[in-house]
């Protein structure tokens, strides 16, 4: 008995070291076949969208609470968009500033803009089902009230849509705007390096974890039999995604489709935002876990077993570093005791695998936004500060997942959006 | 139109700005530990006899080979698989469009999904402004549909959350 715990503590401490290493490479890879198979080639410029032999009607959905400061610019944004045909429905969900005040002025000076007011604050999923619901077309494309969509996202997202009848959601490439400290560019390296290289990996694989919930275009069709917006989930984005991949629609990932978001640069703000993904995740495997044994669903395997791996790896970096600790303070028993943190060249290589992960995010970003070479000085920080974060928030987020379940319906928090002018 | 990306650090306080460039500070003394095997190598250089010592006689290299040998098999393990899988999918649903998407949501399903009357689902898609209240469980109690005057009646203010 005491070998087997012995051979599992042992396999655990190389699980720690090798998790990160080869989901490092696996990233590169898928995301490098990617970029080669689907993103070269003059044709895809950003200015040059596909040409679409039709333009059907497109509803643009704005979930608004508390956007008094942002929803002015985010439409202006939306009408300068050269795809023809489209309505943009705000949805105010009961926001407490002016926000209300300020989308029927804009209601009536634009013709295009309608808006939805909740009269008491219901949370974003509701605000999302209602936007889907008011609307009268077949092709939905929803952004956050405070992030600003490229005048050519809409053309590049319907093109997926339109060509592919298995098509059910478009998930657009967000785009940093919050850069003055340096967690905001950390973060743009995060967006880069490590949510851009994943979601092109995973498209590999053939299911993404989650759509960005900032921008991703919808076929109704796709959302009405996944049932819409979960109204008691944390995180509207990765239930939705789950669901509709489920029900055999695909998700695709349209890099060109840009969109500029604000992001906490606040530590609390961070923390915030990266405790309520953890728990959305968490959410979405209790919520679907059980039916992923199915033969049919095997196509969820990939980001089941991805997550399932991210989840065990942050509780078992958690206990060794726990451990390691202790034995500084009180002898352990001698096949308990960690004998280092980052063991000698393994961790030569791990550094450097990390360093390659940016550079092969780099030249795959910079396809779409130009300097970005300069960030990479930044991004030496972001394994220390994405792999500690993602230990902390996911050891705080799954208790909290298991624990209100279903007790509460999501509502807004209002985030930190960076340090503005 | 405001430039779309802010760089603005002087706007942080002077505690942000120490604290920032303290934490940057940790950072990269963690970042370099990584390296210290590395580093060791640069001072074995100078001191001759000892990388001899480490490198040489106690086998220290052979360490790294085996390490470099096992990544490189799985490294080639894995892109096998994945560009294998890959290559594998697009050859079996090319041209294929495994089914016909249902192309339109009709209202009276919305309707039916929402819990409203289908005719007055109809009138509001066209709608120019709404206002829609709902009960304790998410369901639709009531929706005003207001049409814009002059003297604009006062928004509707935050209730309380859920």
């Amino acid at each position: 008995m005491s070998d087997i715990i012995h051979h599992s503590y042992s396999w655990l401490l190389h699980f720690q070291l090798y998790y990160p290493l080869f989901m490092a490479c696996v990233w590169m890879i898928g995301a490098l076949y990617y970029y080669y198979h689907w993103e070269t080639g003059q044709s895809r410029r950003l200015q040059n969208p596909p040409q679409l032999g039709k333009s059907p009607p497109v509803s643009i959905i704005v979930p608004c609470y508390n956007e008094a400061d942002n929803i002015e610019e985010t439409i202006t944004f939306l009408l300068d968009s050269v795809y023809p045909h489209y309505e943009i429905i705000a949805v105010n969900d009961g926001s407490s500033d002016d926000t209300a005040a300020i989308l029927d002025k804009l209601c009536a000076r634009h013709e295009k803009l309608r808006v939805i007011h909740l009269a008491e604050n219901q949370g974003k999923s509701m605000a999302l089902r209602m936007g889907a619901l008011l609307s009268p077309h077949d092709y939905l494309i929803c952004i956050d009230g405070d992030a600003l969509l490229d005048k050519y996202a809409i053309n590049w997202m319907m093109s997926h849509l339109l060509s592919g009848a298995r098509v059910g959601a478009v998930t657009g490439n967000p785009r940093i705007r919050t850069r003055s400290t340096l967690l905001g560019k950390i973060q743009v390296g995060e967006f880069s390096a490590i949510i851009g290289l994943i979601k092109r990996a995973q498209r590999i694989y053939g299911r993404v974890f989650t759509v960005s919930g900032v921008v991703t275009a919808f076929r109704k069709a796709a959302l009405h039999q996944a049932g819409y917006w979960s109204l008691h989930t944390v995180t509207d984005d990765i239930d939705i995604s789950w669901r509709m991949q489920i029900n055999h629609w695909d998700i695709r990932f349209e890099p060109n489709a840009l969109c500029w978001i604000l992001m906490p640069e606040t530590f609390r703000g961070l923390w915030r935002q990266r405790v309520r993904w953890a728990q959305g995740g968490m959410e979405a495997l209790m919520e679907h876990g059980r039916e992923m044994f199915a033969w049919r669903k095997r196509r969820m395997w990939g980001v089941c077993i991805e997550y399932v791996f991210s989840v065990f790896w942050a509780y078992g970096m958690a206990l060794v570093i726990a451990i390691w600790c202790l034995q500084q303070i009180i002898p352990v028993p001698q096949w308990l005791q960690v004998p280092t943190l980052i063991p000698g060249w393994k961790g030569v290589i791990l550094g450097t695998t990390c360093l390659l992960q940016f550079a092969v995010s780099m030249l795959i970003d910079s396809h779409y936004e130009r300097n970005l070479g300069k960030y990479y000085y930044w991004m030496i920080w972001y394994p220390i500060a994405y792999w500690v974060l993602s230990v902390l928030t996911t050891v705080v987020a799954i208790p909290k997942a298991l624990y209100y379940r279903k007790r509460k319906r999501g509502t807004w928090e209002s985030p930190d959006r960076g340090l503005r002018p | 139109m405001k430039r779309i990306v802010i760089n603005r650090p002087e706007l942080q306080s002077p505690l942000q700005r120490v604290t920032t460039r303290g934490i940057t500070l940790v950072f990269w003394v963690i970042w370099i530990y990584l390296w210290l095997p590395l580093i060791s190598l640069v001072a074995w250089w100078v001191g001759i006899q000892l990388f001899r010592e480490h490198m040489l006689d106690n086998d220290g290299y052979q360490a790294l080979f085996s390490d470099m040998h096992q990544y490189a098999l799985t490294i080639a393990f894995i892109a096998v698989v994945l560009i294998g899988w890959a290559r594998y999918n697009l050859l079996r649903f090319r041209d294929k469009g495994n089914r016909k998407a249902s192309k339109h949501v009709d209202p009276a399903d919305q309707a039916q999904y929402f819990k409203i009357e289908a005719q007055q689902l109809c009138q509001w898609q066209t709608a120019k402004r709404l206002v829609i209240h709902h009960d304790k469980q998410g369901d639709i109690t009531g929706v005003e549909e207001t049409i814009r005057t002059e003297a604009r009646e006062d928004p509707p203010r935050a209730g309380s959350a859920e």
